[in-house]
């Protein structure tokens, strides 16, 4: 039998150290896949793939006063605000009651039903927020009350964002749940806030909604609401409530009067 | 390739597009999931009495104005109120009637359940008779031509029962709603009229 000589053994061709570096991680799965992810991350370079990210703020819309917009079936045409205490003053078919320890804010508006079936709560609802202004009670009917010990309990306050409303037609003051295809009305977005200090500008944020199934139970309504716009609007006392701040101040102007007279009688 | 392999190929190729084509000739010609669901409609007119599974229905008539007057408030419109009066009769248990809605040619829908409409139908037992009210508010503009579907269940109309009465809205009805400054509405009652 012959033997196998030193000489006719084949050597093993001797390789650099990256090639046999590069031998040794090709051979095992997992180095491959961390030097292919760590390629696709270097091919991303040029293109900004490690710029970082910017948290951008939505892009509103800058909505104008008499303007109409569209919110799903739903048109909206913001006309004014304004505050008052007792928007219903005087009124004998009375729907809203003066705010205990504040004031109601009203955004008076247009808003018509454009699709073949009822504009639902979950749209009318959500649709619009106030923005920057504080002290916003809960919703329309939340204020401060009194107790029978005559203790005011505070009603609940809660952010700009979190704040609800009511929409009432103007035409009888009774709210509206939904509206109607082809219906329009004149209303008011009623708000309630606690005290009467409000800014002379007032900005609103408007929503934009997705109409979508639900993933629980696979009904359709709108759904996720989207800040989408923001209007501002000038802000002042109703012409009803700014009689009743001159009647105020004329009363106190007349007593101040008086006791000014006393005072010189007195001391005169 | 044998010819035994080749002509069996060709089956199974002739076969699978054979399938296919049935597949879409089925598709095609199978009523697709709304057409299943479609509730079971019968047409009616004012005075008639309607079929609707649990009872008859009747609608009595139909009126309108431009504000209305109810048990629980008084509300104004710059449209139309549209009080329809009818009767419901159960036939077999003690049910009431909660569906009413006023369709237009166009497709538009006025619920009576949605908004400020009103739908005021009480539960009788069978044979006893109801009577109800709906008060719809709708736009004059849209109603002329329209009918009102009424039907047992408000949240599920699949397969069920639907009268379809035509409302004899014309033109002059409008009109003449439009002069009727106010309308009202009594409530349910129980009881033939």
């Amino acid at each position: 039998m012959a033997g196998v000589s030193g000489a006719d053994v084949p050597l093993e061709p001797r390789g650099s150290r990256w090639s046999r570096l590069v031998s040794l991680f090709l051979g095992h799965p997992l180095p491959t896949i961390l030097v292919a992810v760590l390629c696709v991350i270097a091919a991303t370079i040029p293109f900004g793939g490690l710029a970082r990210a910017e948290n951008k703020a939505p892009k509103l819309e800058k909505l104008q006063a008499g303007v109409e917009y569209a919110y799903g079936p739903l048109r909206i045409t913001f006309i004014e605000a304004a505050w008052d205490k007792d928007p219903q003053d005087g009124q004998t078919e009375r729907q809203i009651y003066p705010s205990v320890g504040g004031a109601y804010l009203m955004i008076h508006a247009k808003i018509r039903g454009a699709g073949k079936s009822d504009v639902p709560f979950s749209l009318l609802d959500d649709v619009l927020r106030v923005h920057d202004v504080g002290s916003m009670f809960a919703d329309t009917f939340t204020d401060d009350k009194l107790n029978d010990s005559g203790d005011v309990i505070p009603g609940e306050t809660v952010s700009d964002e979190d704040a609800e409303y009511t929409v009432i037609n103007i035409a009888d003051a009774i709210t509206l749940q939904s509206i109607g295809p082809g219906m329009t009305y004149d209303v008011v977005f009623l708000f309630n806030h606690r005290g009467t200090e409000f800014p002379d500008v007032l900005t609103l944020h408007t929503y934009n909604m997705t109409y979508r199934a639900s993933s629980i139970d696979g009904s359709f309504d709108w759904r996720d609401p989207e800040l989408s716009g923001q209007l501002t609007l000038p802000l002042k006392p109703s012409t009803a409530q700014q009689e009743r701040l001159d009647r105020a101040a004329q009363r106190a102007a007349r007593k101040a009067a008086r006791e000014q007279r006393k005072h010189s009688r007195v001391h005169g | 390739m044998s010819r035994r392999t080749r002509t069996t190929r060709a089956i199974t190729a002739v076969t699978a597009l054979a399938v296919f084509g049935l597949g879409q000739l089925l598709t095609a010609h199978l009523p697709d999931e709304m057409t299943s669901l479609r509730p079971f409609q019968t047409k009616g007119r004012i005075g008639e009495s309607v079929d609707v599974r649990t009872g008859t229905v009747r609608v009595q008539t139909v009126n309108g104005g431009t504000s209305l007057s109810s048990p629980i408030a008084g509300m104004r419109t710059s449209h139309l109120w549209v009080v329809i009066a009818y009767t419901f009769t159960p036939s077999r248990a003690t049910t009431g009637l909660s569906s009413l809605e006023i369709a237009a040619p166009n497709g538009m829908r006025w619920s009576g359940t949605e908004s400020r409409n009103q739908n005021s139908c009480t539960t009788s037992v069978p044979g006893l008779p109801i009577q109800c009210q709906a008060a719809i508010e709708v736009p004059a503009e849209y109603i002329v031509g329209a009918h009102a579907e009424l039907a047992p269940n408000a949240f599920q109309r699949q397969y069920d029962a639907v009268a379809v009465i035509d409302l004899a809205i014309t033109p002059d009805v409008v009109a003449k709603w439009k002069a009727t400054p106010e309308i009202s509405t009594q409530g349910s009652t129980l009881g033939a009229s």
